[in-house]
């Protein structure tokens, strides 16, 4: 784990510990530390108390004599407890193949209406976020610049969608990002985190239509792991994928190992 | 048995649906998370209203709790917390709340009614939050009363982003080797 990596993720510890982080932070700073981060792990080891301290620092206070029995009767109305979901067990390749088809499916059909509701907000958010990010580049050529006046487009582009990549069984900890995608004009703009990598890998971006991987080009990636990438023709995919290769991309033209998937319309 | 032992038992009776479980952690942690929601809400009404949407939460989410990363009784004011946040967040202004009641005093090692309670934990607390510099102390509780971002925290005191992670940082560090690991109540 290189410095800059490890910086981001004691801002994750502190966020956890203090319990400020949303779901999908939490999500990602805990499979960072289940994948065997020691340093996070001891910070994890005094949350606790931590939490309790801070708890027990405030007076404590009388609830209402009546409190105890509305909180009953609103349980009794509630129903019995949810059952415990089973963490997710490891897969193979085609077995995540599978389960990514499934989901796009799923997505697709059953999921439908839930995300036209949520798109709205988490467009909104998400495109801030986006924005927010490519804004913060200082320095560009004249190339660079129309590179970024095209993405910015995108971003700002109300027929587009984000898209958010579900990590793999595979994936290292806190890997992620989103992509931009706008159907119609079938341009994109793929933003990563932590694509950290030795010198002899590389991540490959691929789309998905009709259930075949197609490559679109290796994913180029700074010194601290960032990647920014306009793909000015996506096709028309169900999904799009980010797979880990030898440096260079894939050879035989089928993804080596799967880290990421963002469903189209999920 | 141990409090955290009795704590796991009454869960898993939780669990299983039977309030007996749920009334025995009431009894024992109500009043700690009355406490936090109300130095949140600064109405006791409004840290009523959050103190019985997180039972219910509790309840509901029961199967949700990992042994491994909390105790009960964390978990439980991790709850409390969350509630009286969201709680005070949909308030229309932070006006309303801040006319109410004044915030309850933070504690004090040499606080008389905390001598009164007899509560050494209580007071090794506060000794442990005495022990921070002052920025440290004021940042961490800030993060965790007020549910305020590194950023937000940094905009609020006027400090810069990178000063803020590190007293938050710092601070949790020596908190938690100051604050005792063993059973909590």
């Amino acid at each position: 784990m290189n410095e800059n990596r490890e910086h981001a993720f004691l801002d994750l510890a502190t966020g956890f510990i203090l319990g400020n982080l949303d779901e999908l932070e939490e999500r990602r700073f805990l499979e960072h530390v289940e994948a065997g981060c020691s340093t996070c792990e001891e910070m994890l080891a005094n949350a606790d108390a931590v939490r309790l301290g801070l708890a027990h620092a405030t007076p404590p206070a009388q609830p209402s004599a009546q409190l105890k029995q509305r909180v009953l009767e609103a349980v009794a109305a509630a129903g019995p407890p949810a059952r415990a979901l089973p963490k997710p067990a490891r897969t193979n390749t085609a077995q995540r193949w599978a389960m990514a088809a499934v989901l796009i499916l799923a997505v697709g059909l059953g999921w439908y209406g839930w995300t036209q509701r949520q798109r709205g907000d988490r467009l909104q958010n998400d495109l801030a976020a986006l924005q927010q990010r490519l804004e913060e580049t200082q320095r560009f050529s004249d190339a660079e610049i129309a590179q970024r006046d095209l993405q910015l487009e995108l971003v700002r582009d109300p027929n587009a969608g984000c898209y958010e990549f579900a990590p793999q069984p595979d994936a290292p900890a806190g890997l992620g990002g989103k992509v931009l995608f706008n159907p119609a004009t079938r341009r994109a703009v793929i933003a990563l985190d932590n694509a950290t990598l030795p010198a002899n890998r590389d991540y490959e971006l691929w789309r998905i239509e009709d259930g075949v991987p197609v490559s679109l080009g290796v994913l180029p990636r700074d010194a601290e792991g960032a990647v920014v990438l306009h793909v000015a023709d996506a096709g028309n995919p169900a999904a799009f994928a980010v797979s880990e290769e030898l440096a260079g991309g894939s050879s035989g033209g089928t993804p080596r190992t799967v880290v990421l998937v963002a469903a189209v319309g999920g | 048995m141990s409090t955290q032992d009795a704590d796991r038992a009454a869960l898993r009776r939780m669990q299983s649906g039977d309030t007996s479980g749920l009334e025995e952690l009431y009894d024992r942690y109500t009043s700690l998370m009355l406490g936090v929601s109300r130095r949140i809400l600064r109405s006791d009404d409004d840290a009523e209203e959050a103190v019985q949407e997180a039972w219910i939460y509790a309840w509901k989410r029961s199967g949700r709790f990992d042994a491994q990363r909390s105790s009960v009784a964390g978990w439980l004011v991790m709850i409390a917390r969350s509630r009286a946040l969201d709680r005070y967040r949909s308030l229309t202004s932070r006006r309303r709340v801040e006319d109410q009641a004044p915030p309850p005093e933070p504690s004090h090692g040499d606080d008389p009614a905390h001598e009164l309670h007899g509560d050494q934990l209580r007071q090794h607390v506060a000794r442990a939050l005495d022990s921070l510099d002052a920025n440290h102390r004021r940042v961490i509780e800030t993060a965790f009363f007020d549910g305020l971002s590194h950023s937000e925290i940094a905009t609020r005191f006027e400090t810069p982003l990178g000063t803020v992670k590190y007293w938050i940082r710092q601070g949790l560090k020596r908190l938690g080797d100051q604050l005792p690991q063993e059973e909590w109540r």
